[in-house]
């Protein structure tokens, strides 16, 4: 036989091929069939074809979505993320910013409703200017952080799960505006001249104007936290009730409501993810349970709920998902361990 | 025949291969050849998975997306058809384990920890309009089956899958593929046969041509 005209017909008359479908055939047939099926895509099609005549019955073809439309899905997660990414890393340098004026039409996808502050706010500016400003948006994933380093020395640390987003020309203009989704840490350089704030970071609650500092802000709770390590922050809400902030305090505010509640913290604990570690400071489980919820976006299942409420000094490593347990685990001496799920954490047994 | 003789040409094998490595090298256009050339596969087995489309494209979709995103880290494979295959049957069992796990805590059962896939028994269809009578035993037939039985056969009948690349999509013993499709044919064989009596006897050469190899 010629060796490319094998055909369905030869494949259906061979009692070796008939041996390999019904799996009867010796070590040596099925290892050359195997071998001949895996050769190309014409073997497997006449596989097919032939098997299906020898056993007499087909499975029916499914009926199959668009196909083109389910790559365009694909293609655009894909260089969506690409070009984020491409964007954090030029920030640095200041100089790449027309390589990121193509996000815009990805940016303007991933703003949605929770941005009602901050698209009224464009909106304002863009009537004054008389021409539309892109907008730029970083996003993180559970388990990622990204720093954002500014050509003046500020450095905005995104945590988890969260967004960040922002004007294309928002680093020219004297107060530089933010918008945030999430929790984020900001160390900003100070500025000589006190007659505008240096950054200001909306959320959909209010704003936190700073002049020079460290802090961080989260929208993780309800409505929205501030904590000052350092410098001078003042916090305004949505309702224009206004507060200046001292180091060591910690704000929260809601929307729905003119009362900005004023706390006094160690900032350590709150802004201590940003340097890949935890830092606790008489802290119960249950703030560290939801940070990891957050952070990992795990579920986490408590067997016996008074463990939330044991309290501890002292300080784990962030880094990875495995390290952290293990250090909760054995600082609060508990059991944690890891399932399809998510985390299930217990009493320990032998303690 | 000679096992020689059975060697063909084509360059499926060279071109997914070509396709495979310009994909490595962050070739996105590869990775929608890729996409498009097992597409059919990939859903179909995800539907008989699963029985669920939306869950199917869903993971189809991040199947694409992950590996995209670490194709720095991947190797070459020896089949392309069989990796595909292998990671959607992992992603997709476990978004299930997942959803199958909230079930039953909620219904208060224990939670068992075996993998039991619903193989749906989508329409099997006979290959000739005269064995139609035929179609209700094989239907039975066939769902009677152990779902690794059904699901080694439609991997080796429907996707043209060696023994090897069937081992490396469901993570288990090479001898016991060989005996799950021993077993299934046989077993089909069996109620088939008990059906022939009933068949008209004009189809008898044919059957025996297929069922028994002659």
């Amino acid at each position: 036989m010629e060796g490319n005209s094998i055909t369905v017909q030869h494949l259906c008359s061979d009692p070796s091929f008939i041996r390999w479908v019904e799996g009867r055939a010796t070590q040596n047939e099925e290892k050359s069939w195997n071998e001949w099926v895996q050769k190309n895509e014409e073997n497997r099609r006449l596989a097919i074809e032939a098997q299906q005549r020898i056993s007499g019955f087909v499975f029916d073809e499914p009926a199959l979505p668009d196909v083109q439309e389910e790559w365009s899905k694909v293609h655009h997660r894909v260089t969506a993320k690409e070009q984020a990414e491409a964007k954090v890393t030029n920030l640095g340098n200041g100089k790449s910013w027309d390589a990121v004026s193509v996000l815009y039409k990805v940016a303007a996808v991933l703003l949605v409703g929770a941005f009602v502050g901050f698209a009224a706010y464009i909106f304002q500016e863009s009537n004054q200017v008389k021409q539309e400003v892109a907008v730029h948006t970083v996003t993180t994933d559970y388990g990622e952080t990204k720093t954002l380093n500014l050509s003046d020395g500020s450095q905005i640390i995104l945590a988890a799960n969260s967004q960040l987003s922002f004007k294309e020309n928002w680093l020219e203009q004297p107060t530089k505006r933010l918008s945030l989704d999430g929790e984020a840490f900001f160390a900003v350089a100070p500025k000589k001249a006190k007659t505008h704030p240096k950054l200001e970071v909306e959320t959909e609650d209010g704003t936190a104007s700073v002049w020079g500092t460290r802090f961080t802000v989260d929208t993780y709770v309800e409505g929205t936290r501030v904590v000052l390590e350092e410098g001078e922050v003042e916090v305004r809400t949505i309702q224009d009730k206004r507060m200046t902030m001292n180091p060591g305090e910690m704000a929260t505010f809601q929307k729905e409501s003119s009362e900005i509640q004023l706390q006094k913290v160690n900032p350590r604990v709150y802004t201590s993810w940003s340097t890949n570690e935890l830092f606790f400071d008489d802290t119960p489980l249950s703030v560290l349970v939801n940070r990891i919820k957050r952070t990992y976006g795990v579920k986490v299942k408590v067997q016996n709920p008074e463990i939330l409420r044991k309290k501890l000094s002292g300080s784990v490593d962030f880094k990875s998902l495995d390290g952290l347990t293990d250090a909760v685990a054995k600082i609060f001496d508990i059991q944690i361990e890891q399932s399809e799920d998510g985390l299930i954490i217990n009493n320990n047994k032998k303690g | 025949m000679t096992f020689e003789g059975r060697e063909s040409t084509g360059n499926g094998y060279a071109e997914s291969r070509q396709l495979w490595e310009q994909f490595l090298g962050g070739d996105l256009e590869a990775w929608e050849r890729i996409f498009t050339l097992f597409y059919k596969d990939l859903y179909g087995y995800g539907l008989k998975l699963s029985a669920r489309p939306e869950l199917t494209k869903d993971c189809i979709q991040e199947l694409f997306v992950v590996l995209w995103e670490r194709r720095d880290h991947l190797d070459e494979v020896q089949s392309i058809k069989a990796y595909l295959l292998a990671s959607l049957r992992r992603k997709l069992l476990k978004r299930l384990k997942k959803k199958r796990k909230h079930f039953t805590s909620l219904e208060q059962e224990d939670t068992s920890h075996s993998v039991d896939i619903q193989f749906s028994p989508e329409e099997l269809i006979i290959k000739r309009e005269r064995e139609n009578s035929k179609l209700q035993a094989l239907y039975e037939a066939f769902d009677a089956l152990p779902d690794r039985q059904k699901e080694v056969l439609y991997l080796k009948y429907f996707n043209g899958m060696s023994y090897e690349e069937i081992q490396e999509i469901l993570e288990i013993s090479y001898q016991s593929i060989r005996n799950h499709i021993y077993r299934a044919v046989k077993r089909l064989r069996n109620i088939l046969n008990e059906n022939i009596s009933e068949i008209t006897i004009s189809l008898l050469p044919f059957l025996f041509s297929f069922l028994f190899g002659i």
